[in-house]
C-alpha cells in the first residue's frame, strides 16, 4: 500500500527540497513517523489555496466591525502580553508537547474520523453537537435518581428543545456576529452527493451502476440511501434502498471541487450557476448546493472513456457544506474556489414568482382532486 | 486631521509553495491516516474499467504492475518505462528554474515569485523613499475611500491594470498626530503599470521579505501585519 521505493523518483525528490540539507540528509520527523520519505504527498490545491491566500480576503470581506465581540485594540495588546496555560491557546511548543494524548485539542475521538489541526476541529465538534442534537427513538432517557422511573417522552422532549434551542441560538449569535479568529472564517466542512431513483422500488439492480458511478468520480466508497417515508401509491416501504451517497471529507473535498469547477461545470449547457440562497435557511446555514443534470454525469473525466459500462447514469445532487454562519460568507467562499454563481435579487424573483403562481393555481374548494376532469379518467369513488 | 488612503495591490501567488520537511511529514501523516479510515478511499478494481480477462486489461495491469500507491487523492505511477519520460521532465524543470531565476531579479516583472504573493510599491519623487501607491493629497470630503484609492492608483500608475476590490473597508491604518492613512487593498487581475513620472520615479512587484529591506523600518512595521 506505501511506496516501494523507486530511485528516479528520489532525484525528484531531492531537487524539490527546499534547502540543500534537507535534500541530502532525511529529516528526524520523517525518520521517527516511519513513512516512506520519498513517496510524493497529495496537495490539494484549493486547501492550500484557501488557507495561503483566500482566508485573508475572506476575513475582510465579511468582518463586521460593529461586532460587540470584535476586540478592540487594547484587549487584542493585552491578549499578546499574557499567554494562557491550556494547549488551546499556549504559545508554547513545550506546553503542547508535555500534554498527554488523551487531552490534546485535536484529538476528539467521539469525532470518528481523523482531526488533525484545530481549524478542522471546530467543524468537527460544530457537526457533533448537530448529530447529537436531534431528538429520536433511540436517544438515552434520563432517569430521575431518586426512585430511577423515566421521564416520560413528553417532559423529556419538552427539556430537549428547550436545551437545544438555547446552544444552538447561542451558536447562531456567536457566528452572526463576526469576529477575526481563522477557526470563524469559512471553510469545506464537507460534499455530499446524492442519488435519488424511485424506479429503484421496483428493481434494486438499477443502483449498481448509481453506486458505481459515484464512486468512479469521488475515489470513495458510496453507500446505497434508504427510504425513510412510505409512499403506498408509489409502492415505497420504509427501509427499501431507493439511492446512493457519498461523502466527503477534505482534502478529497477539495480534490472534487477542483475537479467540479476545472472539468465538469465548464461543460454544462446552459448551466446558470449555483443559487446563492441557503434551501433551508433556519437549519443549513453554509450548506449550499445544485444538481447535476442526467444527461451531463457522463461528462466527468472519469467516466467519459468509459461511458458504455454504465447502463444507466442519475442525476446527481451535490451538497456542499461549509462552516460558514451566512449565507454571504459561504458564497464568498465558492466564488473564490471559481464557482459561478447567480445573480441574488435574480434568484429571489424567481422564487417569488412560483410562490405567486402556485399561490394562484390553489383552489379553496377540498373536493376538487375528486371531480371528473374529463370523461375518459373516473373519479375517486 | 488629514485623510490619506493608500492602496496595497497584491498579486496572488500563481504555483503551490515549496514544502517544508515539517509540512511534508504532516501531509503524508495525514494521507495515512486517511488510508487507515474506512470509506475514505476505493480500492481500484480493474474489473469495474476493464471486461475481465480482456487484451486490453491484460495490457493496462501490466503497464502499472509497480505503482506505489503513496495518497489516496494522488496515487503516483512510476514503472521502468516512465524512467524516460521523468529524465525529460527533470530537463525542463531545470531549463524552467533557469529562466524562473531570471524573471525572479526582474523587480518589475509580474512573473516573479510565483510561489509568494508580490505587492506594488512605489518610490515617490517628492519623499525619494519607497512606499505603497496611494493618493497624494488628503481625502476631499465628498470622496469616498474606495473610490479615492482607486483615483489615486490610476493617478501613479495609469490605468493599464485591471484590478479587483476586496471589499470597501479598509484593511487597516497608520495614524500620527497630522494625519490618518488608511490602506484598501486590491488584487491585480491583468495589464502592467504605466509610471507616472511626475509623481513616482521607480515601481517595483515585492515580496514581504523584499519590502522590510525596501522600507523604512517603522513604515513597514505598521504595515507588516497587514500582508
Amino acid at each position: 500500500m506505501l511506496a516501494r521505493r523507486v530511485p528516479k523518483a528520489n532525484i525528484l525528490c531531492r531537487h524539490l527540497a527546499t534547502t540543500p540539507e534537507a535534500a541530502t540528509t532525511p529529516s528526524p520527523y520523517l525518520q521517527s513517523s516511519g513513512i516512506d520519505p520519498d513517496a510524493p504527498v497529495a496537495r490539494p490545491r484549493l486547501e492550500e489555496y484557501l488557507y495561503s491566500t483566500l482566508v485573508d480576503d475572506l476575513m475582510v470581506l465579511s468582518y463586521c466591525h460593529n461586532s460587540p465581540l470584535a476586540p478592540t485594540v487594547e484587549q487584542l495588546k493585552a491578549k499578546e502580553g499574557k499567554g494562557k496555560s491550556d494547549a488551546y491557546n499556549s504559545t508554547s511548543i513545550a506546553t503542547l508537547f508535555q500534554t498527554p494524548l488523551a487531552k490534546l485539542p485535536t484529538r476528539p475521538l467521539e469525532a470518528g474520523r481523523p482531526v488533525t489541526n484545530l481549524l478542522s476541529l471546530k467543524a468537527a465538534r460544530y457537526g457533533m453537537y448537530h448529530a447529537n442534537a436531534v431528538s429520536g427513538r433511540y436517544k438515552r432517557r434520563l432517569a430521575n435518581i431518586i426512585d430511577y422511573t423515566s421521564i416520560t417522552d413528553a417532559q423529556f422532549a419538552k427539556l430537549d428543545r428547550l436545551r437545544t434551542k438555547v446552544t444552538r441560538d447561542e451558536h447562531r449569535a456567536f457566528e452572526k456576529h463576526f469576529s477575526p479568529r481563522a477557526d470563524h472564517l469559512p471553510a469545506i466542512q464537507k460534499i455530499v452527493l446524492k442519488i435519488w431513483e424511485e424506479k429503484a422500488v421496483n428493481n434494486k439492480q438499477i443502483l449498481l451502476p448509481a453506486l458505481m458511478s459515484l464512486e468512479a468520480i469521488t475515489g470513495a466508497s458510496a453507500e446505497p440511501l434508504y427510504a425513510t417515508i412510505k409512499d403506498a401509491t408509489k409502492i415505497i416501504r420504509v427501509g427499501m434502498p431507493i439511492g446512493a451517497t457519498v461523502t466527503l471529507h477534505p482534502p478529497q473535498a477539495y480534490e472534487f471541487l477542483d475537479k467540479l469547477t476545472q472539468t465538469l461545470l465548464p461543460r454544462l449547457r446552459e448551466w446558470p450557476g449555483l443559487s446563492p440562497l441557503c434551501s433551508k435557511p433556519k437549519k443549513n446555514i453554509g450548506i449550499l448546493g445544485f444538481k447535476i443534470p442526467v444527461g451531463s454525469v457522463g461528462a466527468f473525466p472519469d467516466i467519459e472513456p468509459h461511458f458504455d459500462l454504465y447502463p444507466n447514469l442519475f442525476e446527481i445532487g451535490v451538497e456542499i457544506h461549509t462552516t460558514a454562519g451566512s449565507e454571504k460568507a459561504a458564497v464568498a467562499l465558492l466564488s473564490g474556489f471559481q464557482m459561478p454563481f447567480r445573480e441574488r435579487d435574480e434568484v429571489i424573483a424567481e422564487i417569488k414568482e412560483a410562490d405567486a403562481l402556485g399561490r394562484a393555481n390553489k383552489t379553496d374548494d377540498p373536493f376538487a382532486k375528486y371531480k371528473k376532469k374529463d370523461a375518459g379518467k373516473g373519479g375517486k369513488k | 486631521m488629514k485623510l490619506l488612503v493608500q492602496v496595497l495591490v497584491q498579486r496572488n501567488p500563481v504555483t503551490l509553495k515549496p514544502l517544508s520537511a515539517f509540512d511534508k511529514a504532516y501531509l503524508q501523516y495525514r494521507d495515512a491516516l486517511l488510508l487507515k479510515t474506512p470509506g475514505v478511499t476505493k480500492p481500484f478494481l480493474a474489473d469495474n474499467f476493464f471486461k475481465r480477462g480482456s487484451l486490453l486489461q491484460t495490457k493496462w495491469l501490466a503497464l502499472h504492475a509497480d505503482i506505489p500507491h503513496s495518497s489516496p487523492s494522488s496515487p503516483s505511477p512510476s514503472s521502468s518505462s516512465a524512467d524516460d519520460e521523468l529524465a525529460g521532465v527533470m530537463q525542463t524543470i531545470e531549463a524552467t528554474d533557469a529562466v524562473m531565476a531570471e524573471r525572479n531579479s526582474d523587480l518589475k516583472s509580474l512573473d516573479r515569485r510565483l510561489s509568494d504573493p508580490v505587492f506594488l510599491t512605489i518610490k515617490s519623487k517628492n519623499l525619494n523613499a519607497w512606499s505603497l501607491p496611494g493618493l497624494m493629497a488628503p481625502l476631499p470630503e465628498s470622496e469616498l475611500l474606495h473610490e479615492a484609492a482607486k483615483r489615486g492608483l490610476e493617478e501613479t500608475c495609469g490605468q493599464n491594470m485591471e484590478l479587483w476590490n476586496v471589499g470597501q473597508v479598509p484593511i487597516g491604518h497608520i495614524s500620527n498626530e497630522k494625519e490618518k492613512t488608511f490602506i484598501m487593498k486590491q488584487l491585480i487581475l491583468s495589464g502592467q503599470v504605466e509610471l507616472n513620472t511626475k509623481i513616482a520615479s521607480d515601481h517595483a512587484w515585492l515580496t514581504k521579505e523584499e519590502m522590510s529591506t525596501h522600507f523604512d523600518k517603522g513604515y513597514f512595521e505598521s504595515i507588516k501585519d497587514l500582508i
